[in-house]
């Protein structure tokens, strides 16, 4: 399957831009975390705590995605 | 708001005129500002900003909450507060700041931690609520009473250059646990006071445009600023049916259709 990613804030790691990858079929939001760290090893302390978003709308790591999704890996910010 | 709306002083004509003349704005947006009250939950890197520029554009009654005291290492962005002021009540010195800001707003100080059973009792009833607290455990509490009392809460957040912004009021929007599931690690993160201040500056814009009906709220957006590649990023967020929080408030309003642009 085809997913497109949108990395906002860790763009620091992976380079401006979405970033388009291909997973196996049944693979879930924790693969693709795991396919972000490999091809980004400096992402992959980060891609730990990242929280992601499909479709717009937050998910779990268990989450199954589908051919064409929308993923937002966003960085939740604590301080204040 | 909370009480009929009377005709401007000559003073407030005067003072509030320029952004009296902004378009929708005019008499009526200013007395509803002077009628409204406004919660403030932070005294430190948000609520700096935020609580400045609400008690300048004349917001009538502004509550601001801080258990902490002022600390040396709070003054690279903290600018409610003084370093002859270290440890005093950040409450209570920001309610001495916005008081010589504005001397004709009422501004009362809460000098108390929020949590579960305390946060009916010290937040009551405000057209609007914004949260500047350095922690997620009590933003949910807050996020929560906001969402059972229907009363709106903008969520502002820093981290480093980092900075995020969002208009929450349920069913129309999302809530806080909507985006946020699950409560990230606690830590003491680096901010620099300048993303701060921007974050802030636009919780209290959000506030003055709900308060006054002008412009489009930040809602079902989240605003992503990134002070290190001063980028400007949003993203639609949406409602999860199956929020512990805010699930039981009603039909979401509209489907997220994307991420609609990048500024």
């Amino acid at each position: 399957m085809h997913v497109t990613v949108n990395p906002t804030t860790f763009s620091c790691f992976t380079g401006p831009g979405d970033i388009q990858l291909e997973l196996p079929d049944e693979s879930v939001v924790a693969d693709l975390r795991d396919l972000l760290a490999e091809r980004y090893p400096t992402l992959r302390a980060m891609a730990s705590v990242a929280t992601f978003l499909v479709n717009h709308r937050s998910v779990t790591l268990g989450t199954p995605l589908a051919d064409g999704d929308d993923v937002l890996m966003l960085q939740v910010l604590g301080g204040g | 708001m909370r009480q009929p709306m009377a005709a401007l002083s000559d003073y407030d004509s005067a003072r509030y005129q320029r952004q009296m003349m902004i378009e929708g704005w005019g008499d009526e947006g200013q007395a509803r500002l002077r009628s409204a009250s406004v919660f403030i939950a932070g005294a430190g890197g948000l609520g700096s900003p935020v609580a400045t520029y609400l008690a300048v554009a004349g917001v009538g009654e502004i509550h601001i909450c801080d258990a902490d005291r002022v600390e040396l290492s709070n003054l690279n962005r903290q600018t409610l507060h003084r370093d002859s002021r270290i440890g005093e009540m950040k409450a209570l010195s920001a309610e001495r700041t916005l008081k010589e800001l504005n001397p004709t707003i009422k501004v009362v100080a809460h000098c108390e931690r929020l949590d579960a059973d305390n946060v009916g009792r010290i937040v009551g009833s405000p057209d609007i609520v914004v949260g500047c607290l350095d922690n997620f455990e009590t933003r949910f509490v807050l996020s929560s009473y906001c969402i059972t009392r229907r009363i709106p809460f903008v969520h502002g957040a820093v981290s480093g250059m980092l900075g995020q912004a969002t208009f929450l009021n349920p069913p129309e929007t999302p809530c806080l646990r909507c985006i946020v599931p699950q409560v990230p690690p606690l830590g003491i993160p680096p901010v620099v006071g300048a993303i701060a201040g921007l974050i802030g500056t636009i919780q209290a814009l959000e506030v003055l445009k709900y308060l006054t009906g002008v412009g489009t709220p930040l809602a079902g957006r989240l605003l992503i600023v990134d002070g290190g590649a001063m980028s400007f990023d949003e993203v639609v967020v949406g409602r999860l049916d199956s929020c512990p929080d805010c699930s039981g408030t009603g039909t979401a309003g509209g489907t997220p259709a994307g991420i609609i642009s990048n500024l």
